[in-house]
């Protein structure tokens, strides 16, 4: 890069740094960083990435939204996990295997239903910066935080299905009304960042997996489910979605997006929705796990 | 391609030193800037001067150098800012100003002179004011020609002036006049002030004659803006009541002068003058209401909704009708202070950046500073940023209530009170020292009125005023009534001002702070605090929901690592204030020193009198022709007794009551502590001397009989007494001369062996009445020139009888061109030394044992 390019570079971050200085979206401090080292970034390479630790990737992706503290309180989703809904074990000396849940088939709601879904991941733990940070992007008005989280997301996308080729990727949709409330749709504003190219009217991944924005809807405005058990979480979404077009989902595998896992509710309802249409195999990604 | 360093724990760690990086990063800037254009003001540098040009030669140098080999910048902006500031505000300073090229324009010869309105002019009583830039004098006989002048003049128009609005193209034919000085010893400087505003001259006319050439018609946005200001004025002025309908065109338009002289007093003692000047309140509200309400109105778009846009279009449309608000309300400077900060603050959102709010101020300052550096010097500047660094402080200090999940409403509505109150403490702490230096005005009941008004004004009326504004472009009826229902409810806000302004010792009037002064209170107000409120692991500083467990672990708040050197500076800060008031106390009541000052007050008489142990005394108060026009008793005399710390004066003598006498007593008598009026008692008839002798009386000042004192040596302290010789005491007011000059009260102070005589404006007929009465007894050592250095005064024989060594001459030539050359070449031949207030502005005469010193305060004597 020329010198005064350089120049040029430094002038404009130092007006818009200058301005508005970094500041960590997860404690509201000022982020310390050693100036020296970072004047020319590289662009986050997700390919690249994708073959590292998920600790290490949040690091990358969130450098310049972090301060050093916030970047430590990260909680990556470990081994052992259960292989199908991605919960992490608390002893450490076991190996992946499926959860007691899993086994016996046991819906969120109790009941016996079978699993709708094949795997469920997330990109950390819901817990410390990451849900700062849902937190902030979701209830604070930080809008911004979509294209950090987005990247997060579509990493773990590519880290997770590197071997499963997916066709359809199919977002958890808002309802109409809790849209407008909001004012944006959290998982759409992640998905936008993704890096897309548009193949006759639809949104394309370089390996072929399509954007499928308006397949699924939610017809029933339910209330949050914060602060609901497990039993009425699964209650409260039952019925909620449907399938609009079945054609586009028959025998395919989908991955839904999500930003977080909590009881499984809403993406089992969801993924049962999605199988009914006649999906071949369902994944589920978010962003965070409760554990 | 990336490849990820490892992560080193121990590099982040070093990394993060506490204070190596700067976190607020307009704020250094900000000073450094605002020191260079102190710095500047003192010793003025231009782009010629080879050591400013090296200078920022070798800082940009420095700034390029490091970012090309990726070094940090370290202090090279500071020190770019800083010569920056300096280089900005030296083309304001004199002696660089006036332009060289005017002087020749300036020697009082009539001449036509045509410019061009700028701004909205200004209108007080019967004159109105306005400044007029491209200058053109039309010079030659026969071949008219034109010559351009730089910068502007200030055009004061007398009489009913004809519709004069910005873009007019005004032709006088007048004398321009030099913007002039009241040279007091730390006066306020207005030639540095017009110097400024790039106006170097001045020149009146009456409003019959002058000539308005062009009034531009034209579609620019300024005048359609102007035009819309003009048609939203006529609807308000449908209203009845006077100062509603002043109140609300101020808080909508800007449009202040309307608003009478009683209410702005009120405003002020009830501490909420703020709210009269459309600032940061007004526009964040505008910006609040019209953020909340586009983003309601955008909600429904799904193109916005699903590109997370609605806040960020919403930001950016709430900018526009700031900025529609900011013209309408005729972007006065404290109107684009707060445009440019709240636009900042938008512009965080439009860029989904994060903001510090100090920071933001800062930047808001740095760039209105950037635009025009002379804004440093503006009381409304200082005042808006004292009022917010407070607020952002004592909230940094002590975030009182913090939200929390769920509470009921009343906990709601007491947190929502609670912080509006320390706010607005916050808000008069802030601005108490600036306000006391400014207008020796300090108020306590600035909480309450705030609490009850802002809400009352800010959160209603001016909504409801501007939403009128509007309907009135759309439906007439609907925004007449609109506003007639904000009329209703501003009635109610001025009654409580009023009820607040009237309570008794509410407010006071304060002497006046010196800069050293306000620094130390400055630096002791942020030091204090701080080191109270910021001390070692305070659990409660933690943000709630956080990971604030390892930021406590590791570094707690920087601050604490500088509490030594605030320590250091808060000690300095209070040593230097109490040696400041030993002084002021030993030099009030304790100095052994006799001291005389004869004031600059233009043309016009006042002395100040200083005699050990305290005592003082004023002889006669100047006074324009019009105290509506220029009230030398507020603007000159009572700052400069306020500046030396002086509240009370023990007496008060008026020699005649004539206005250049007279008119500046009146301010006195209302705002200081006074212990007598001496005076003759003749009759005069004029509404000031009316209002003389009523203020004498509903103040139940001492106001003894003539007779009573005539020839009685008033002894005032040890050692000093003052005599009064003249009118005879048989000269009672049924029998007072036709000529009030002949009824001149003459005085004579005596000190140690040294004395001074004040004759008044005696003329010849009574200078020889007054020689035939006292005679030999007359002889002082310094004499105060009779009538000003007239020629009707300053006979032989009356010189002969005073035979002065010292003579000062209180006058200036505008008004009546005094002093006569005839007179001051009568003194330079008769030996004495003569001094003039128009050239040595204030001449003080000091008195110690048996030594005098004259001091004037401009010390070659040449025109300043």
């Amino acid at each position: 890069m020329s010198g005064w390019k350089t120049v040029f570079q430094g002038v404009k971050r130092g007006i818009s740094s200058g301005l508005f200085p970094d500041i960590c979206f997860s404690c509201n401090r000022f982020i310390e960083k050693d100036i020296s080292g970072d004047s020319e970034k590289d662009p986050v390479d997700g390919e690249m990435l994708a073959a590292e630790t998920s600790e290490r990737i949040f690091r990358t992706v969130m450098t310049d939204h972090l301060c050093c503290f916030c970047m430590d309180d990260f909680a990556p989703v470990t081994p052992p996990i259960c292989p199908r809904c991605g919960v992490q074990f608390k002893s450490p000396a076991e190996s992946d295997h499926l959860c007691g849940r899993c086994i016996s088939g046991e819906g969120s709601g109790g009941g016996t239903r079978r699993n709708p879904f094949v795997s469920a991941r997330a990109c950390g733990q819901y817990s410390g910066t990451l849900k700062n940070m849902i937190h902030a992007y979701k209830y604070h008005g930080k809008t911004g935080l979509g294209r950090p989280l987005g990247t997060l997301l579509h990493i773990h996308f590519a880290k997770h299905y590197a071997d499963a080729p997916i066709d359809c990727i199919v977002p958890v949709p808002l309802h109409r009304e809790k849209l407008v409330k909001r004012g944006f749709d959290q998982v759409m504003g992640m998905l936008y960042h993704w890096p897309w190219t548009v193949a006759g009217g639809n949104r394309v991944l370089k390996n072929g997996s399509a954007l499928s924005e308006k397949l699924l809807l939610r017809v029933k405005n339910t209330d949050t489910q914060t602060g609901l058990d497990r039993k009425r979480r699964s209650a409260n979404v039952r019925t909620a979605f449907a399938v609009t077009d079945s054609e586009r989902v028959k025998n395919k595998s989908v991955v839904l997006i999500d930003d977080v896992y909590t009881t499984g509710a809403t993406l089992e309802e969801c993924a049962s929705a999605v199988k009914r249409a006649g999906a071949r195999q369902i994944h589920c990604l978010t962003l965070a796990r409760a554990m | 391609m990336t490849s990820v360093a490892p992560y080193d724990q121990k590099a982040a760690a070093a990394a993060i030193t506490p204070g190596r990086c700067y976190h607020r990063p307009v704020i250094p800037l900000l000073f450094s800037l605002i020191a260079g254009i102190l710095t500047g003001r003192h010793i003025p540098i231009s782009w010629l001067t080879p050591a400013a040009f090296l200078l920022v030669f070798i800082s940009m140098g420095w700034l390029v150098f490091s970012m090309i080999k990726k070094r940090p910048v370290a202090c090279a902006p500071i020190i770019l800012f800083f010569i920056l500031g300096w280089l900005a505000i030296s083309s304001f300073v004199p002696p660089a100003f006036p332009p060289e090229s005017v002087l020749p324009f300036m020697d009082g010869t009539p001449r036509k002179i045509s410019g061009t309105v700028v701004q909205p002019p200004v209108q007080a009583g019967f004159r109105t004011r306005c400044v007029l830039t491209d200058i053109e004098v039309h010079t030659g006989g026969d071949s008219p020609q034109r010559k351009a002048l730089p910068g502007n003049i200030q055009l004061t128009v007398y009489g009913d002036a004809p519709d004069i609005s910005p873009g007019a193209r005004i032709t006088i034919f007048r004398p321009i006049r030099p913007v002039r000085n009241f040279a007091n010893p730390g006066g306020f400087d207005y030639r540095r002030y017009m110097a400024y505003r790039n106006t170097w001259g001045t020149a009146w006319d009456s409003g019959k004659r002058i000539e308005i050439t062009t009034a531009e018609n034209g579609k620019s946005i300024l005048s359609v803006v102007s035009n819309v200001r003009m048609a939203i004025d006529r609807g308000i002025a449908t209203i009845n009541d006077e100062d509603t309908r002043a109140v609300l065109s101020a808080l909508i338009i800007g449009k202040k002068d309307r608003i009478s002289q009683e209410l702005r007093a009120s405003f002020n003692r009830a501490g909420v003058s703020h709210l009269l000047a459309i600032s940061g309140l007004h526009v964040g509200i505008v910006a609040t209401v019209s953020f909340f309400l586009i983003s309601i109105a955008l909600s429904r778009n799904t193109f916005l909704l699903k590109r997370a846009m609605v806040k960020k279009t919403g930001a950016l449309l709430s900018m526009l009708f700031v900025l529609a608000y900011g013209m309408i309300a005729g972007m006065s400077p404290s109107t684009q202070r707060a445009v440019i900060m709240i636009c900042i603050f938008l512009a965080a959102y439009v860029f989904d950046r994060q903001y510090n709010r100090a920071n933001t101020v800062a930047a808001a300052a740095l760039g209105i500073l950037v635009v025009s550096p002379q804004s440093l010097f503006d009381i409304s500047f200082q005042l808006s940023f004292a009022a917010v660094a407070a607020i952002l402080m004592g909230l940094y200090w002590l975030p009182v209530f913090p939200e929390t999940v769920d509470e009921p409403f009343r906990k709601r509505l007491l947190r929502v009170i609670a912080g509006f109150s320390w706010v607005s403490i916050l808000a008069i702490i802030g601005t108490t020292p600036l306000l006391a230096y400014y207008f020796n005005q300090a108020t306590l009941l600035g909480v309450i009125a705030n609490l009850l008004l802002v809400p009352l004004i800010g959160f209603i009326v001016v909504p409801l005023g501007l939403t009128s504004a509007l309907l009135y472009f759309v439906f007439k009826p609907a925004g007449l009534f609109g506003w007639s229902m904000a009329d209703t409810l501003l009635q109610a806000a001025l009654f409580i001002v009023n009820r607040i302004a009237d309570i008794p010792y509410g407010s006071f009037i304060t002497v006046t702070p010196s800069i050293l002064e306000l620094v130390c209170i400055y630096t002791l107000l942020i030091s204090v605090p701080t080191l109270f409120f910021i001390r070692k692991k305070k659990k409660s500083e933690a943000p709630p929901h956080t990971c604030a467990g390892m930021h406590a672990k590791n570094e707690g708040n920087p601050i604490l690592h500088y509490r030594r050197t605030i320590a250091a500076a808060a000690a300095i800060a209070a040593i230097v204030f109490a040696v400041d008031a030993a002084y002021w106390v030993h030099r009030r009541f304790f100095n052994t020193e006799l001291t005389v000052t004869y004031l600059d007050v233009g043309q016009g008489n006042a002395a100040f009198i200083e005699i050990p142990g305290g005592k003082t005394m004023l002889i006669d108060g100047g006074g324009f022709g019009d105290n509506a026009t220029f009230d030398v008793g507020a603007m000159v005399v009572a700052p400069y007794l306020w500046r030396n710390k002086i509240k009370s004066i023990d007496a008060v003598i008026l020699s005649h009551p004539h206005s250049d006498h007279l008119n500046g007593l009146l301010y006195i008598l209302d705002n200081f502590r006074i212990g007598k009026v001496i005076s003759t008692h003749f009759p005069a008839d004029s509404a000031n001397y009316r209002r003389f002798l009523e203020t004498i009386q509903n103040r139940g000042i001492d106001h003894p009989d003539f007779p009573d004192i005539h020839e009685e040596s008033i002894a005032i302290a040890d050692g000093a007494d003052l005599r009064i010789f003249y009118p005879a005491r048989s000269q009672t007011p049924e029998r007072a001369p036709a000529n009030l000059n002949n009824g001149s009260l003459v005085a004579k102070l005596s000190f140690n062996g040294t004395s001074f005589l004040f004759p008044g404006d005696v003329e010849s007929t009574s200078e020889a009445a007054v020689v035939a009465l006292a005679g030999q007894r007359l002889h002082s050592t310094v004499m105060l020139s009779p009538h000003h250095g007239s020629n009707t005064s300053s006979t032989p024989a009356f010189l002969d009888a005073v035979d002065p060594e010292v003579i000062v001459v209180s006058a200036r030539r505008d008004r009546f061109g005094f002093p006569s050359d005839d007179v001051m070449e009568r003194y330079i031949r008769r030996g004495y030394d003569v001094y003039q207030t128009e050239t040595h502005g204030a001449v003080k005469v000091i008195v110690k044992d048996d030594r005098v010193e004259v001091i004037p305060t401009l010390k070659a004597g040449k025109t300043d």
